[in-house]
């Protein structure tokens, strides 16, 4: 590190001492007891000053930064397509995050036969229970395919019975995992935000 | 600056550099705090049933399963790497360091699906290129943007201004990890005192002393992280008002479903007796005219923050003054949601941090930072010494805070403070070395006293209790009761249905407060004593039937 800023402007740089020695002849509290003031940090003037041959690589990474922030939500409204993924779109406490679901989920096996309602606590945290719940597609799509692992089941099949934030019962998702292929069915109606088009 | 256009106006223009001090320094101590109090008690959900999924794929695929310890461990030793970075000051490679580790911790698993820890990655982010200030640089005459130091008197008023007003906000937000203990000493009529008398002493102490100081000529300071960051946050409010236009919002139901106690008392009030001005509105009025407004309020948020970035260049005093106005909107946008209780873990902490720091006059946070630049005053001692303490502190800290991954955190931190100390030795800066062994004991102090005094570890154990008993695995299941038990620090609790309202200690009579609030609070509260005692019997007596143990 060399006492000269980028900007070209002179920095003292801090005096270092060994522990052995004399206290520094100046001392940042120096400056506050009206003494002459210690030597800068030249860490701390440089970061003040934005050399002018600079500012415009500084100012379009800033406008990269922020554009980024202000393209990403606007992925949720266009092309993600997953009403319920509703990650870095800052829709905290939205309609939808405030849908009640309950899931059910049941194992079928070769013949074709759906076992009974699979106890989801017993399987995996509560967690990503609530996680499926809110029809968080990655997590469900990993759930069926740890109990497409399991001997002897043919598909997994995990529904959501939700009602909107108002109390209205909504079209029920509906997730199946076919083992064999590895084919995952999705819900059918892509949820939208107009309650009108949830209803059924 | 002329040709930089508009944007290049609002990035580079003058801010003063106290501001993005006082705003790294908080959100760094909040964070090492937050990361113990908040993030460590769900670690124990982690890796359970060897299951997890990724916020992204690609991070599934080259990360180990994670697990309770590694979880743990990577919040304790953030929590070290951040309150060393907040007392001295901060390298660009702990602040990145910080970033990324954090980044990880919520990318690493989906069962973090807090939006507000995205928003931390870019303010953290943004604070790696903040300068790299001491208090005491602010008042130094070669530093851009710096004023002369206040006298002593002001340094002190400032300190109290800060502390009575950080205290009074926590009290507004009714935050649950301070302020009880400061009830519990006073009572709440002293508490009620101390909240006033600090700022009110503190105003009278600063006095005159900050006009002449607001008065004195500057150079300008150019910091261009600063309106980046106040950018990144208006960027969320904006978006969060474009979610709320959507019918279900704007109807009201979205709000009535979130609301809580606090709310719906007001909802009954509004349409009993009315409120002044507005008069008396239906309960389905009431949350409507909520809901418009609520949007109202962060739509002004997004104009408040892209202005505080330009308030120490405005001469005008009407128009700073305005832009100070503006940030009632953020201030009352997050207040009322810690009245109402929402889940946003502190969410609303960070944001009235950064409402007080971006809206207050400058002054006032100068005074401030001269009380804490006396504070930091003159440190002496052999730099060996001190990285001797402070490994052993870092050490020390993991072992006490008996959770998994706090041993390896401790080590971890400790060999992290070594090779700082052989890079500050190689260059010939012992005195650096020395600065770096102090701020390991400060913060293996901090985040050991931030967790032993929270409910922390209560919480995280009677979570993991929870769990192993609920999948049968009884024996661990009882060891996790029994210190869940061991860890419960505010048995008594003041209830409304299944919810505790708030909880008191043993010492100070805090069963016989809890009933008393209770009392008072009147119809619909209760009282209960929260722990997991007779969960611990019974996963005994089960496990005694089965003759297992």
């Amino acid at each position: 590190m060399t006492g000269a800023p980028c900007d070209g402007s002179q920095v003292a740089r801090e005096p270092e001492r060994s522990p052995g020695e004399a206290p520094p002849a100046v001392d940042g509290d120096a400056s506050q007891r009206g003494d002459t003031p210690a030597a800068l940090d030249p860490d701390a003037a440089r970061d003040l000053r934005t050399p002018a041959r600079w500012r415009r690589r500084v100012a379009r990474g800033a406008m990269l930064l922020l554009a980024v922030q202000l393209l990403l939500p606007l992925t949720y409204y266009t092309v993600r397509g997953d009403p319920y993924d509703e990650r870095f779109a800052w829709r905290m406490f939205s309609a939808i995050r405030l849908h009640r679901c309950t899931s059910e989920a049941v194992e079928i096996d070769v013949d074709g036969i759906a076992s009974a309602p699979l106890d989801l606590r017993g399987l995996v945290h509560v967690g990503w229970v609530s996680l499926m719940r809110r029809n968080r597609q990655d997590v469900i799509e990993a759930f069926l395919r740890r109990r497409c692992e399991e001997a002897g089941v043919a598909a997994v099949r995990l529904e959501n019975f939700c009602e909107s934030s108002a109390g209205e019962a909504l079209a029920p998702q509906r997730y199946v995992r076919h083992c064999a292929s590895g084919e995952v069915e999705l819900p059918a109606e892509s949820l939208t935000a107009d309650p009108g088009e949830l209803e059924r | 600056m002329s040709g930089e256009g508009l944007f290049g106006r609002w990035l580079f223009g003058h801010v003063d550099p106290v501001r993005p001090w006082a705003l790294q320094r908080g959100v760094l101590v909040l964070l090492a705090c937050d990361l113990v109090v908040d993030f460590l008690p769900h670690g124990g959900r982690y890796g359970i049933g060897a299951f997890n999924v990724a916020h992204f794929a690609w991070l599934d695929a080259i990360q180990p399963l994670p697990t309770p310890a590694h979880y743990v461990g990577i919040c304790v030793l953030m929590a070290f790497l951040a309150a060393g970075l907040a007392f001295g000051r901060p390298t660009r490679a702990g602040l990145g360091a910080l970033c990324l580790l954090f980044t990880w911790s919520w990318a690493l698993s989906m069962l973090d699906s807090y939006q507000h820890h995205y928003l931390l990655t870019w303010v953290l982010l943004c604070m790696v290129a903040f300068p790299r200030l001491r208090a005491r640089d602010l008042t130094h005459p070669e530093l851009p943007g710096s004023r002369p130091a206040p006298s002593r008197d002001v340094a002190l008023g400032g300190v109290l201004l800060g502390l009575g007003l950080g205290l009074g906000l926590l009290e507004a937000a009714k935050a649950p990890f301070a302020f009880l203990t400061l009830f519990d000493l006073l009572g709440r009529g002293g508490g009620l005192l101390t909240l006033l008398s600090l700022p009110l002493l503190g105003a009278l102490l600063m006095g005159r002393g900050l006009r002449e100081e607001a008065s004195a000529p500057s150079r300008p300071a150019s910091i261009p992280a600063w309106p980046l960051l106040l950018g990144s946050c208006a960027v969320v409010y904006l978006w969060t008002a474009v979610a709320k236009l959507e019918p279900d919002w704007q109807s009201g139901a979205a709000l009535e479903r979130l609301a809580k106690a606090d709310l719906d008392a007001l909802a009954r009030e509004v349409a009993g007796a009315g409120l002044p001005l507005i008069g008396r509105l239906d309960r389905a009025a009431f949350f409507t005219q909520l809901a418009t407004a609520t949007v109202a309020l962060q739509l002004v948020t997004v104009v408040a923050l892209v202005a505080a970035a330009t308030q120490d260049r405005i001469t005008s005093r009407w128009r700073r003054t305005l832009v100070q106005l503006l940030g009632l909107a953020p201030l009352t946008f997050h207040l009322g949601a810690e009245r109402i209780g929402l889940k946003i873990g502190w969410f609303s902490y960070y944001m009235l941090l950064l409402v007080v720091v971006a809206f207050a006059p400058a002054a006032w946070l100068r005074a401030f930072a001269a009380g804490v630049a006396r504070l930091e005053g003159r440190r002496e001692g052999a730099a060996e010494a001190w990285l001797l303490v402070g490994t052993f502190a870092l050490v020390g800290a993991g072992v006490v805070l008996d959770v998994p991954g706090g041993k390896a955190a401790g080590m971890i931190a400790a060999l992290g403070l070594a090779a700082s100390a052989a890079v500050a030795m190689s260059r010939k800066r012992p005195r650096r070395a020395g600065d770096w062994g102090r701020r390991a004991v400060v913060a293996a102090g901090l985040v050991t006293l931030a967790l032993v005094n929270s409910e922390a570890r209560f919480d995280y154990y009677r979570f993991v209790g929870g769990d192993h008993r609920r999948r049968g695995e009884l024996a661990a299941a009882l060891v996790a009761y029994e210190k869940a038990n061991r860890y419960n620090l505010r048995p008594h609790c003041v209830t409304r249905g299944s919810s505790d309202v708030e909880c008191y200690g043993e010492r100070f009579g805090g069963e016989a407060r809890a009933r008393r609030r209770a009392e008072a609070l009147g119809p619909g509260y209760g009282y209960r004593r929260r722990s997991r005692e007779r969960n611990e019997a019974e996963v005994r007596e089960a496990l005694e039937a089965r003759g297992t143990r």
